[in-house]
């Protein structure tokens, strides 16, 4: 066969062969019909970042991480990274030792009925399962939005089977919630695992459908709203939804032990095939942190390459384009006067600034540094207590807070000054913001909810 | 203002069109699935531009193979656009009873991203040399050439079935 004309008809024959060997079924394409609706309502525009906020949910992982390896705290079961949600000084959530009273019922199933209901759900008929009672006891130790209106808090509950992992949804912006399905798997470093268990830390919605419930050894999804979780291959640190497709990362091997390597990979919403992202250097081991607002993303990892925590170090890195490309901002947290400082949490405000919280070595009390280009930071005072650990939020370049263990700071100058919320959250687990001017803190067996800006704040307890 | 009705009747009428090219693209079922997914949230949002396109699925079939382009070029720095297929040293299976799909398969495999989209986008979109040097970036002479020593590499392949002694399948005989 040498005629090119016979070589072409056989490549177009071939071609049109093969690929006559797939076709898309219709649960594929209402998948891609629903996301692209989904992604399009809770992230209008993303791609040309003229709405780059939607949330910017602060991933506590590394500071606890640290701790848990190099100080080496007796954890329960076999992750040694299961604590990753919580910053040391982050709130009164249970420590990773203290056993869960087994006296109730397990994770909710959904049921319609009312009865013990502790929030009634509002009338519109939600996606995913209608869901039931809230559990007794509840206590939210993760949140995640995917509006103003429609989040889930991942907490725990009493129960006498365990795993009592708990998953709880409001359609009203957190004045109403009820019980939906949970993955059958255990509260990284709240609910006692005796061993080889999985463990979830934290829970993302991209859409009202498809979420992901991830730990350091564990990896589920669901395309049906919380309906059914399906466990998939890995697990992951930290996970964002960003441009349309999902951030994740991950390890070399499960519960990364010092030494191992972080690794950024790429998928689309609902998706199962995980794409390697390149970064303009290599991630430490240790813990991480990823925020993320619209189209910009913040990656912090940080490293005890000698193994102790006088060597600790960070790497930033930042993308404007929901991590197609990244350029490396290096330590963001510089040695101050005499005072070594340490990047502890980062965030991604609605205006595509990052801030990062600085926490002091030894004594002292911690920094905050904002970037507004997400590269060039500039630092603010110090605030009022010595505090070594918080989470970091912030509504814009200008509107910070921080989370301590017993108090929310606020500074609307970029942390020239700050002061203490009156009649906000005392503490808490996790913190961010959606917009510019609606954030939530979840904390002890409340979540609270702001509408404008962290100036005033509400709550709902679960009782 | 995206049409969400638009959208979703674009989608379910061409969504396997889509996928079939993106098939040819990956190699690779879920990876199709993924791209081809992947491409069109991304364009929903500004959907009335590519509604207003003379011929929509065009320009989603260009919006695809960008995405699986750039896509390569971030996994892989050294993924370079040469006229020549690589010297990859590897020998397809061309003993065993291979189908011209198979065969088509087995060289796609073989080349590089940029060098596989332009041969889908010749034999399989039928665009011609212009609309396919402006989507991968290149000149119409490197496309002609990318072309030309493939079929040569094609050739190559069909030689070495026939001497192999096996007979040449039918292209009905599909997995």
């Amino acid at each position: 066969m040498s005629d090119e004309r016979e070589l072409s008809r056989l490549m177009r024959d071939g071609m049109a062969a093969e690929a006559r060997r797939v076709s898309a079924g219709a649960e594929f394409t209402e998948r891609v019909i629903g996301t692209a609706l989904a992604l399009e309502r809770t992230e209008p525009d993303w791609s040309e970042q003229r709405r780059p906020g939607w949330r910017n949910w602060v991933l506590p992982v590394a500071a606890a991480v640290i701790v848990g390896l190099l100080v080496g705290s007796v954890l329960i079961g076999t992750s040694v990274l299961h604590s990753s949600r919580h910053s040391p000084a982050a709130g009164p959530s249970p420590t990773p030792t203290a056993p869960v009273p087994t006296t109730s019922a397990p994770t909710p199933t959904p049921a319609p009925s009312s009865t013990g209901i502790t929030s009634q759900p509002p009338s519109s008929q939600p996606a995913g399962p209608a869901g039931g009672p809230v559990p007794v006891g509840f206590r939210p130790y993760d949140l995640t939005w995917v509006s103003d209106d429609e989040g889930w808090a991942l907490g725990t509950a009493p129960c006498s089977n365990a795993p009592c992992t708990s998953i709880v949804r409001t359609t009203d912006g957190g004045a109403h919630w009820v019980g939906i399905p949970a993955p059958r798997a255990f509260l990284a470093g709240v609910d006692e695992c005796a061993s080889a268990c999985d463990l979830v830390a934290h829970l993302r919605f991209a859409t009202p459908l498809i979420g992901y419930a991830y730990g350091s050894d564990a990896f589920y999804l669901t395309t049906n709203g919380g309906t059914s979780w399906a466990r998939q291959p890995g697990f992951a640190y930290a996970l964002e939804v960003t441009g349309g497709s999902v951030l994740r990362v991950t390890a070399q091997a499960a519960n990364c032990a010092p030494g191992c390597q972080f690794q950024v990979q790429r998928a689309a919403v609902g998706g199962t095939s995980w794409q390697d992202v390149r970064l303009p250097g290599e991630p430490r081991q240790v813990g991480v942190d990823l925020a993320v607002n619209g189209g910009s993303v913040a990656l912090a990892s940080y490293a005890n390459p000698a193994g102790g925590a006088s060597n600790a170090s960070a790497v930033l890195f930042t993308s404007r384009d929901g991590g197609l490309s990244w350029r490396t901002v290096g330590e963001p947290c510089p040695r101050r006067g005499g005072t070594e400082y340490d990047t502890g949490s980062v965030t991604v405000a609605a205006d595509g600034s990052v801030s990062v919280l600085c926490r002091p070595r030894g004594q002292g009390s911690a920094v905050t540094l904002t970037a507004p280009d997400g590269a060039h930071f500039s630092a603010g005072q110090p605030l009022p207590d010595p505090a070594v650990g918080g989470l970091v939020a912030a509504t814009s370049a200008s509107g910070l807070f921080v989370l301590t263990a017993d108090r929310l700071y606020r500074s609307t100058d970029g942390g020239r000054h700050w002061s203490a919320v009156a009649g906000g959250p005392a503490g808490g687990s996790a913190i961010g913001f959606e917009s510019a001017t609606v954030g939530r803190v979840a904390g002890g067996n409340q979540v609270w909810t702001t509408t404008d800006g962290g100036r005033s704040w509400h709550r709902h307890v679960f009782g | 203002m995206a049409d969400p009705a638009e959208f979703a009747t674009f989608v379910r009428v061409h969504s396997t069109a889509l996928v079939s090219s993106a098939f040819l693209l990956t190699g690779d079922r879920v990876d199709a699935e993924e791209l081809v997914q992947d491409t069109l949230v991304r364009l929903y949002p500004n959907w009335a531009r590519v509604a207003q396109a003379d011929v929509p699925l065009a320009y989603v079939r260009r919006s695809l193979t960008n995405n699986f382009l750039n896509g390569r070029r971030r996994r892989s720095a050294g993924d370079v656009l040469v006229a020549d297929p690589p010297e990859t040293g590897y020998e397809p299976d061309l003993g065993g009873r291979l189908s011209d799909r198979e065969l088509v398969r087995s060289l796609l495999d073989r080349l590089p991203a940029r060098q596989r989209a332009v041969l889908v986008l010749r034999f399989f979109e039928e665009l011609d040399d212009g609309d396919i040097a402006a989507i991968v970036g290149c000149r119409r002479g490197t496309v002609r050439s990318i072309v030309s020593r493939s079929l040569q590499q094609l050739r190559l392949d069909t030689e070495r079935r026939a001497a192999s002694g096996q007979p040449r399948q039918t292209n009905g005989n599909l997995r």
